[in-house]
């Protein structure tokens, strides 16, 4: 009995010592300045238990075990704060100056808090742009940077070209526009935009005013795109796995045309006297009414992606480790790309004093491209010229056994009507494949031997090695009016080595006044080779290398290397904590100018006022911010050729290839006075935000080009046709407005829109020898002081309803296209078309670039489309031209349906003139580009937490599905609104991407 | 320890520093630099072929792509992508070689003057300054075949002393200079100074030449073409009757026969 109810209070106390054993712990956590941190992150360590602090930085853990002791609070740029396990807990939470670098990067240093940089940066979270159906990351940024302007070119995903970027405006007429493109610290050339992982990505910050890219010196002029990758998390947690896994299908963005179909055609060329009776009803009785663009673009081409990443560390030490599989194929037969990426960053706190990091990724590409797309030139082997070319009454399916039996006189099944090739049956000959090898890495040393002081060195890479071969197997004999087969191959390699030492000091001086100086110096070894050779003469597929070809041609190759050597310092010193002042200086020399100017010296200065700090702000409880900003400096842009200062001698061959005889020649004259191209930067702009929801960021800058680099046409007298020179002056304009309205903010429900726009107003200021124009026909193109750039061409007056021929404005005068003839302002003479071509004030880079898009998030399902806008886009559209016109029309081809509405008879009311005129190259191909899609839209679910719970070792599932390019508005007549050219012709289209993935944490 | 520090801060700094010895003067691999090119008589050598391939330049390409489209018996087909328009005369002057010819003959004259202001920087003695001499008789050619080429194109027809006097010629080039902007001179001055450059070339030249390097004969018959246009037509016919003797042509069927199936020819009229 005694023994019982020893047992039975044994029992209960054990029972009461395991129900005390769970302890309800509540807490509040702070900063140093005591502001509630809303989002920390609060574990129990050896445990899974974790929970997040809400709006006002309180936090519950209902279910603590008693053998934990300690809790571990962790957030982005404090250090992780452990304490002891309480009923209720107070956590302060000290700011960590190692982990800023996640904060924001603005230019060597150890970066700063995102809320008091003086320059005119803006940041975009790593889940904007990782993950897109398109491998290139610009792509995914069109729309979320107001000022920031990006174009793709083209739609073939094997193409590794770098979109067009450009960041307020264009700043230069010769030199590259594209911005500073650096990771972790290491510039990188374009095609790592693609190449890269971009799941790998942590933040993309786009620094746009001379405050923040001055320091930057060669080519900040252009802006800088600084691109953060992942890093591990420091701290005594479990590690994060992550494995994502996603397939996909592709189709064209917009039908490539709007062509007539077979009888719309048959009845036009029999109209016109194109065919003959016999054949039209020849070709009737045959019935093909073939849809060209459906042969030749695939709707449903594959793709898939793979992801492993695995992200943790220790108390010191942390890692990020990535791989990726992906895997795209083109819309057009047999071509795509293959990509395996791996990444591993790695970085350690060894002691007090010593630190280090080393981040490196290697990507390996095997890309085949579609082989004959170009922007500007009308190839009618690339899908998008041929498959509008293509009369819908041939078929690519119909081969008569004789040819003397058909009357319609097609040619064996490759080969139809008019000598045009199936495209498709071609590509099976040709070789055409590029594979890339890319390595990007950064690694560096850190030293703290004192409170404050930071110096760090740091050694970057980025080393590209291409291969690639093209060329045609003899089968394809006849066929390409080619007499056997052909082979090339090159290879090229680049590598680029930056070197950085920066010295960095903060310190404070009583409590008001923060400093922070810094001082480095940089150098960067670029260098580029390459080579390649080809044959003629194989004369079977299977024997298709190099050495087997008859005729050898002459190899090609290549050398070029150039460095910069820059010194460098900054100042930023902040009053009370609201009002901030930023002063940098650098020198920076390039070898790729004269002795003379070979450096310059680049000079930045900004102030910032947190005006809600100050006492008569802090009181306005429905504002909850509000900054004004001011800076103004210098940078410079040498982005040109790396010998275009010293004069030199050229080879010249005199005899054919199998004799020649190796000559000199002039081929370059000295200018030893080339320099820098250097532009002043003014930015003025200010954040508020209200009531916790609205938050509005504006910018107005202005940026002067002076001494712009510019291919200075030279006339041919002197024997040259242009020298680059520093001559002429260009000014950017314009404003910048980025709108975020967090409308809905519950704890497990979020509605947000957003809006940036970007105004920018281009102008040239002086050109070359006090010209006030200088027109280029081959391009349509006139360089317009006052203006900027603007499209020169005749202006298109109608069609004259009396005899049906097309009608000019006389020079000096504009207007609509009409149907009435006036002969004081108008004329139709076509033989003196060249006296007509006048600037059309049409220009060519578009000034307004935006997006606008709206975040929905309820439980576990998230909801996200972004939109993005061009307006005031101008493009001539040349594939317009060989669709209307009668010189192509009587070579069989098929026409736009415009032509079926020609002019016919006196009196009708016509756009385009009657078949027996010429068309021209005037204003009716100039036609409006501006252009709005919906870029992306993505829908996402994460399981409920509960279900992970349940599995013990999951911790996230997610299921998501994103579309790219889903529709798009535009008025343009070409296949791609697009497009970043003057004159489109056989461009490859842009295309609409679908993706359905999983993606599961462990 | 912080001693230790310190120095390893110093010695990491002036490592680091020494990495970068930057190379700021870069030059490029596969070109001269203009001011080590003249040092030497093969040097001479050297330029004077690539002189000889400007004069082959001017001579064929697209320099005569539209003289050959619309003049000489050639007849593309319907479907043809290139020459099109040419062969309708349905181009125009902004198309198709308008700037290229002007171009490509003060590139020859760009050349030849190159040679000829530079060939006296050779360090060279008695015997290879008259070597160098036959170069110098061909610059001045090559001088008068660009001009002679362009008249025709860019200037009016000449009719007498008078109107030639008040008439647009051709700027006249006779250095290297990126900066100047020559003006025309008049039409007189112009054949005057093709006939003096003429002269000047015969005094230097001394064999008849090849097919492959220019000689005196091509002299005749570039003298031949400025008397045609400069309408001395019998000096043009006289230096005419020499080079027909000079190069007779094909007299017997087969070898005719073969000349257009086979296009070999020994004709060189």
């Amino acid at each position: 009995m005694n023994k019982k109810l020893v047992l039975l209070s044994a029992f209960l106390l054990m029972g009461a010592g395991t129900m005390m054993a769970q302890k309800h712990v509540t807490g509040h956590v702070v900063d140093a300045d005591g502001q509630p941190v809303i989002g920390a992150t609060v574990r129990v360590p050896g445990t899974k238990i974790v929970t997040v602090t809400d709006d006002e930085g309180n936090f519950t853990i209902p279910s603590v075990p008693a053998s934990a002791k300690r809790l571990n609070v962790s957030y982005i740029g404090m250090q992780t704060a452990s304490v002891d396990v309480a009923g209720n807990v107070s956590v302060v939470m000290q700011e960590d100056a190692t982990n800023l670098e996640e904060a924001v990067v603005i230019g060597y240093g150890t970066g700063q808090k995102l809320g008091t940089v003086v320059g005119s940066v803006k940041k975009v979270g790593g889940e904007k742009v990782s993950g897109k159906p398109s491998i290139n990351v610009a792509d995914a940024l069109q729309g979320q940077v107001a000022g920031v302007q990006i174009l793709s070119s083209t739609g073939d995903v094997a193409d590794v070209s770098t979109p067009t970027i450009n960041v307020r405006g264009l700043g230069s007429l010769s030199a590259d526009n594209t911005p500073l493109i650096v990771v972790d610290g290491s510039p990188v050339g374009g095609a790592a935009l693609a190449l890269l992982n971009s799941n790998d990505i942590e933040s993309v910050t786009v620094l746009k005013d001379a405050s923040a890219t001055s320091i930057y010196g060669s080519r900040a002029a252009n802006g800088v795109m600084y691109i953060t990758t992942k890093k591990g998390r420091k701290g005594d947690e479990k590690a994060q796995i992550t494995i994502s896994q996603k397939f996909g299908w592709a189709q064209l963005a917009n039908p490539v045309g709007d062509v007539m179909n077979a009888n719309q055609l048959l009845q036009f060329q029999l109209e016109n006297d194109i065919i003959t009776m016999d054949q039209y009803k020849a070709y009737k009785d045959l019935g093909f009414n073939t849809d060209w663009q459906s042969y030749m673009f695939d709707k449903a081409a594959p793709m898939q992606t793979t992801d492993l990443s695995i992200r943790g560390g220790s108390q010191n030490t942390s890692y990020y480790v990535s791989a990726s599989y992906l895997k795209d194929d083109g819309l057009t037969y047999d071509s795509g790309i293959k990509r395996y990426t791996l990444r591993t960053n790695l970085d350690s706190k060894c002691n007090d004093w010593f630190a280090f990091g080393i981040n490196q990724s290697v990507t390996y590409a095997e890309r085949r491209l579609e082989g004959y797309s170009s922007v500007a030139t009308a190839n009618s082997y690339s899908p998008s010229t041929s498959s509008l070319l293509f009369a819908p009454y041939w078929s690519p399916y119909y081969h008569p056994e004789e040819l003397a039996d058909d009357p319609t006189t097609q040619y064996p099944y490759y080969y139809l009507s008019g000598g045009y090739i199936d495209t498709k049956y071609v590509y099976d000959l040709l070789a055409r494949d590029s594979y890339n090898l890319i390595y990007q890495g950064t690694g560096f040393i850190t030293l703290t031997p004192v409170k404050g002081l930071t110096i760090k060195s740091q050694l970057a890479l980025y080393a590209t090695d291409t291969k690639s071969n093209s060329g045609y197997r003899p089968d394809a004999l006849g066929l390409l009016n080619a007499n056997s087969g052909d082979k090339a191959a090159s290879h090229s390699r680049s590598s680029m080595w930056t070197i950085t030492n920066t010295a960095e000091y903060k310190f404070n001086i009583g409590e008001d006044h923060n400093f922070a100086l810094l001082l480095g110096h940089e150098g960067i070894k670029a260098s580029s080779e390459g080579f390649s050779a080809s044959v003629q003469g194989i004369t079977d597929d299977r024997f298709f290398l190099l050495g087997q070809g008859i005729d050898p041609q002459m190899p090609s190759e290549s050398y070029s290397k150039y460095e910069y050597l820059s010194f460098f310092g900054r100042i930023d010193y902040t009053l009370k904590n609201r009002y901030s002042f930023n002063y940098t200086v650098s020198d920076y020399s390039s070898s790729r100018f004269g002795k003379t100017n070979r450096s310059a010296i680049f000079l930045s200065g900004g102030v910032m006022w947190n005006a809600k700090l100050e006492d008569f702000f802090r009181d306005i409880e429905w504002m909850d911010d509000l900054r004004f900003r001011f800076s103004v400096g210098t940078t410079g842009n040498s982005e040109i050729g790396n010998y275009a200062h010293i004069g030199l001698i050229g080879m010249t061959y005199y005899g054919g290839n199998n004799s020649r005889t190796p000559g000199w020649g002039y081929a370059q004259v000295a200018n030893t006075e080339l320099g820098w191209e250097k532009q002043i930067q003014t930015n003025v702009g200010f954040n508020v935000s209200f009531l916790n929801k609205f938050h509005l960021d504006f910018n107005w800058y202005s940026r002067k080009t002076k001494n712009m680099l510019l291919g200075t046409p030279v006339p041919y007298t002197t024997g040259f046709s242009s020298q680059m020179r520093n001559i002429g002056e260009m000014t950017n304009r314009g404003i910048e407005i980025e709108l975020n309205v967090d409308a809905i903010q519950k704890k497990d429900a979020y509605l947000g829109f957003r809006f940036t726009y970007g105004y920018n107003m281009n102008r040239i200021d002086k050109l070359f020898y006090g010209m006030e124009e200088w027109p280029m026909y081959a391009s349509l193109l006139n360089y317009k002081v006052g203006k900027g750039l603007t499209y020169y061409m005749p202006i298109y007056a109608g069609v004259d309803k009396e005899d049906g021929a097309p009608m000019w404005y006389k020079v000096g005068y504009t207007g609509k296209a009409g149907h009435e003839f006036n002969p004081e302002t108008m004329t139709k003479n076509d033989i003196l078309i060249d006296e007509l071509y006048q600037d059309t004030g049409k220009k060519y880079i578009p000034p307004h670039t935006g997006g606008f898009g709206f975040t929905a998030m309820w439980k576990g399902l998230t909801l996200n489309a972004d939109f993005s806008f061009v307006l005031g886009k101008w493009m001539v559209d040349n594939g317009y031209w060989f669709l209307t016109s009668n010189n192509n029309a009587i070579l069989g081809v098929n026409q736009h349906v415009d032509m079926l509405d020609i002019w016919k008879k006196p009196g009708d009311l016509a756009k385009l003139p009657g078949f027996s005129y010429t068309q021209q190259f005037d204003t009716h191909l100039l036609n409006n580009a501006s252009f709005m899609r919906l870029k992306n839209l993505t829908l996402s679910y994460d399981l409920p937490k509960q279900w992970m719970e349940a599995t013990g070792f999951i911790s996230n599932v997610r299921l998501n599905f994103q579309a790219r390019n889903v529709f798009t508005i535009t008025k343009f007549s070409g296949p791609d609104p697009e497009i970043d050219s003057n004159i489109t012709v056989g461009a490859y289209p842009a295309t609409r991407q679908f993706t359905v993935g999983l993606e599961v944490t462990f | 320890m912080k001693a230790l520090i310190t120095k390893t801060m110093l010695c990491v700094s002036f490592a680091a520093l020494a990495l970068t010895s930057c190379e700021l003067d870069q030059n490029p691999v596969g070109s001269i630099r203009e001011d080590e090119a003249w040092e030497k008589v093969t040097d001479a050598d050297n330029f004077y072929i690539g002189l000889l391939s400007a004069l082959r330049g001017v001579s064929g390409g697209s320099n005569v792509y539209v003289t050959e489209a619309q003049a000489d018996l050639f007849n593309i087909t319907l479907n043809a992508s290139s020459l099109n328009q040419e062969h309708k005369w349905t181009f125009t002057t902004q198309q198709f070689a308008g700037d290229n010819i002007w171009a490509s003959n003060y590139g020859l004259i760009g050349s030849a003057n190159y040679i000829l202001n530079n060939i006296d920087r050779i360090p060279a003695d008695e015997d290879e300054k008259e070597y160098l001499q036959t170069y110098v008789g061909v610059c001045h050619m090559a001088r008068a075949y660009a001009y002679i080429n362009m008249l025709p194109r860019y200037c009016v027809n000449y009719e007498n002393e008078e109107q030639a006097a008040t008439a647009y010629g051709l700027p006249i080039v006779e250095n290297v200079d990126i900066n100047a902007k020559p003006a025309r001179a008049s039409l007189k001055e112009t054949y005057e100074y093709i006939f003096n450059e003429l002269d000047l070339a015969e005094s230097l030249i001394y064999d008849e030449g090849t097919l492959d390097e220019p000689g005196l004969d091509l002299l005749t018959a570039l003298r031949a073409r400025a008397c045609l246009l400069h309408k001395d037509y019998d000096k043009a016919i006289e230096c005419c009757d020499v080079l027909i003797d000079a190069y007779p042509l094909i007299d017997n069927e087969s070898n005719f026969s073969k000349m257009w199936s086979d296009d070999t020819g020994s004709e060189i009229i």
